[in-house]
């Protein structure tokens, strides 16, 4: 005989390490069906006084089983369910709507209700949700190691009088306690234990939570549920729940009656009332069963906390944070690093310009190694110092805890444009690298807020584009390095804001959803960590630079220097690139930079953005970190102006293929990623049209 | 064309070589980084590709 056992608990309560220590290897991953969410299911090991003895049936077992024999009990196979991690039944998540909807209408025969016990106040508000669906419940309280370790206590027996239903200590992680769970939940799936009824209310909830309970009786039980839950969801103005029962607009009216009356007799609304109910409850509850020796009071995170979560404080900070990071890279420290390594690839440049010039290695061959591939690869090369630090810093501040208190501070702001705090992490993302960036919110299960947060993120300056700020800013704005670059992240900040305000007037209406998220204590961040994250994008700044750049600058170089006959030549309009980019160049006229240089350095960025500083270097035929740079720039861009609307152009426009293609697989359609490209290089042309018009205009 | 330019040239085409290789091998993968931080770790769509 096969019972169904599914765990469901609070993210982070431990539940997929005791998934993992009850089924083993014996599991399948899917998703649930209709939805994003994933759907894990294995079946159980045997476990025998805690050490697992069988994997799956034992043989001799298997054999009656083919025979036509009944299965013993204790051979019994059950199957794991892993509910997604949620902190209620409401209905604003697919997630809740999936355990819910799976318990109700599926009916296992257990669920185990991880608990973590070190948090019990939290996690036991799904637990007095999950006592209420009419199935047999077990609570397991994990991570006991953890409250022994405080020298706390929790009277386990004092606990299940208290919830009405059985309640086992246990350690995931360490295998503790596997045992007499599975017993206890073997027991109630066999004997169908359901919990006991818990009467949390009092006062006028109690009494209007009644009164709904005997007018929704009948339906609640004709579609499944149990009256009381049935009640609860009406009183907490489930519209899901309200809509299934299919009641009729008289029953509607009366219950919106009783809890209008409810509402003004205690003051508060209805959904804020059974939040109190529950959370006293759970007080109460703890005060006789949790027994506390060390006494509560503020950690250091919580007095960290105070200043960086502060209603007043707390963007300025994120601001001054922001400030610094691009102070120490842009500015003198990150200056001085970037000249050093500049000299040293100038260097070993040179070196290997004067050994093929004493090998008398053929003009174009020179010409093709030096000015093509050395003067390319190596003018994005110089820039690594650059990319390193700057990711060296948004570690130390990611390892240190702050980028989720960063995500919880950006959740009022985004929700002004229809996004929540849960979209800041995959646009702070955005800021190192499009591709992950864009990957990361495939953990937004709202189709419409991921596609929403993956069409802004490529306004996040990435990291590929820092090569052509710091050259633009050492050419043009020598002077005020920190403050442009500042400016233009800030700048395509705001018009990802503008962008969202728009998109969500037109494209994404209504709103997104709630976003709970845990904030981690602060560390000090760990070298090890720090270095590997530094590494890893230093990695795959090396890996484009000898991949797709390498390609670009050969590709470049061989357009640039022959024509459509195949015979070398050095006049760039004669050649098969000035031929082909002249076709595209004035598209960019009235933007300021219609020339071949700009246009071709537009299209080989689509590549990889460093593509385009390397391209630029080709076309001049300079290394960007020489004296001669300044006036290759200014032959391309012969004004200021220009410089700034190429610069506006770049920042906005679609991001490189790699990210494009990341685009269409998480918004699962190459519909939208196609009209999100698009979208943005459109507007990123207007933009710099508007601004070199405009800045003509103002004689700029 | 000397020996010497030769020489460079099939260097540089070598090179050329494995930088598409790797190319079509991070395609393979989705893309795929390997980053140390992955925001994927445990919800990989690949792994669980490679998995089934």
């Amino acid at each position: 005989m096969g019972y169904t056992f599914a765990l469901a608990g609070n993210q982070n309560s431990g539940k997929t390490t005791l998934f993992n220590q009850l089924t083993g290897a014996n599991q399948h991953v899917g998703n649930w069906p209709g939805v994003t969410v994933e759907q894990k299911t294995g079946t159980m090991l045997h476990h025998h006084h805690g050490k697992q003895t069988h994997i799956g049936l034992p043989w001799h077992v298997k054999k009656s089983q083919t025979e036509g024999k009944p299965v013993p009990d204790k051979y019994s196979d059950v199957t794991i369910v892993d509910l997604p991690g949620i902190y209620s039944l409401s209905p604003y998540s697919m997630e809740e709507i999936v355990s819910r909807n799976y318990i109700v209408k599926e009916k296992p025969d257990v669920v185990i209700n991880i608990v973590d016990a070190t948090n019990l106040e939290r996690n036991l508000y799904l637990t007095l949700q999950l006592l209420q669906l009419g199935c047999p419940v077990v609570v397991a309280l994990n991570m006991m190691d953890e409250v022994r370790g405080r020298g706390d206590s929790i009277d386990l027996a004092g606990l299940e009088a208290g919830l009405g239903t059985p309640v086992v200590a246990i350690c995931a992680r360490k295998g503790e306690g596997i045992d007499q769970l599975v017993s206890r939940a073997m027991e109630a799936a066999q004997k169908k234990l359901v919990p006991q009824k818990l009467d949390i209310c009092d006062g006028a909830a109690h009494k209007a939570l009644h009164a709904i309970v005997h007018l929704v009786e009948e339906s609640a039980v004709a579609h499944g549920m149990t009256p009381r839950y049935a009640a609860t969801k009406l009183f907490e103005g489930d519209d899901v729940i309200s809509q299934e029962l299919n009641l009729s607009a008289e029953t509607l009216h009366i219950i919106e009656e009783i809890l209008a009356s409810m509402e003004k007799e205690i003051g508060m609304e209805r959904v804020a009332v059974m939040a109190d109910t529950r959370y006293r409850f759970i007080e109460k509850l703890l005060s006789t069963c949790y027994h506390r020796v060390a006494p509560e009071g503020d950690t250091l995170t919580d007095r960290i906390d105070r200043v960086m979560t502060h209603p007043l404080l707390s963007i300025p900070v994120f601001l001054l944070m922001m400030l610094l990071v691009f102070y120490i890279t842009f500015g003198p420290i990150g200056t001085f690093i970037a000249d050093g390594f500049s000299a040293l690839v100038d260097g070993g440049i040179e070196l290997i310009a004067g050994a093929l010039e004493r090998a008398q290695v053929a003009d174009w061959v020179q010409d093709l190694v030096v000015n093509g591939v050395l003067t390319g690869v190596g003018s994005v090369l110089s820039f690594l110092p650059v990319i390193v630090l700057l990711f060296l810093l948004l570690s130390i501040l990611e390892d240190s805890g702050y980028m989720a208190r960063a995500a919880f501070l950006m959740d009022k702001p985004l929700r002004k444009l229809g996004l929540n705090g849960r979209s800041f992490i995959p646009m702070m993302m955005g800021f190192g690298c499009t591709v992950p960036a864009v990957m990361s919110a495939r953990s937004m299960n709202n189709t419409r807020d991921r596609r929403f947060t993956i069409m802004l993120t490529p306004f996040m300056s990435c990291g590929a584009k820092v090569p052509i700020y710091a050259l633009f800013t050492a050419a043009f704005f020598p002077e005020h390095k920190v403050l442009v670059m500042t400016a233009l992240y800030l700048g395509g900040i705001l018009v990802a804001i503008l962008a969202g305000l728009v998109l969500k007037k037109t494209v994404f209406h209504g709103d997104a959803a709630p976003f709970i998220m845990e904030m981690p204590t602060y560390r000090l961040p760990t070298p090890a960590n720090v270095l590997r994250q530094m590494w890893d994008k230093a990695k795959d700044f090396l890996q484009r630079a000898f991949t797709v750049i390498f390609l670009a600058t050969i590709a470049v170089w061989v357009l640039r220097s022959f024509n459509f006959r195949f015979e070398m030549t050095d006049n760039i309009a004669e050649s098969i690139l000035g031929k082909l980019a002249g076709f595209i160049a004035p598209i960019f006229a009235p933007a300021g930079f219609g020339n071949v240089e700009a246009a071709t350095a537009v299209i080989t960025g689509v590549m990889a953005k460093e593509s385009v500083v390397s391209t630029l270097a080709v076309l001049a035929g300079v290394d960007m970190e020489s004296a001669a740079m300044l006036t290759a720039m200014k032959a391309v861009f012969p004004t200021t102006l220009a410089a700034v609307s190429f610069l506006s152009f770049v920042l906005l426009y679609c991001p490189c293929v790699a990210a494009v293609a990341a685009m269409r697989r998480e918004m699962e359609s190459g519909k939208w990623a196609i009209l999100t490209v698009l979208g943005q290089t459109l507007l990123a042309w207007l933009i710099a049209v508007i601004i070199y018009q405009g800045g003509m205009l103002l004689g700029l | 064309m000397k020996l010497s330019d030769i020489l460079i040239l099939a260097g540089l085409a070598l090179i050329a070589g494995a930088a598409i290789h790797a190319i079509i091998v991070r395609k393979k993968k989705g893309g795929c980084m390997g980053c140390s931080n992955c925001p994927m770790a445990g919800n990989c769509q690949k792994e669980k590709e490679a998995n089934e």
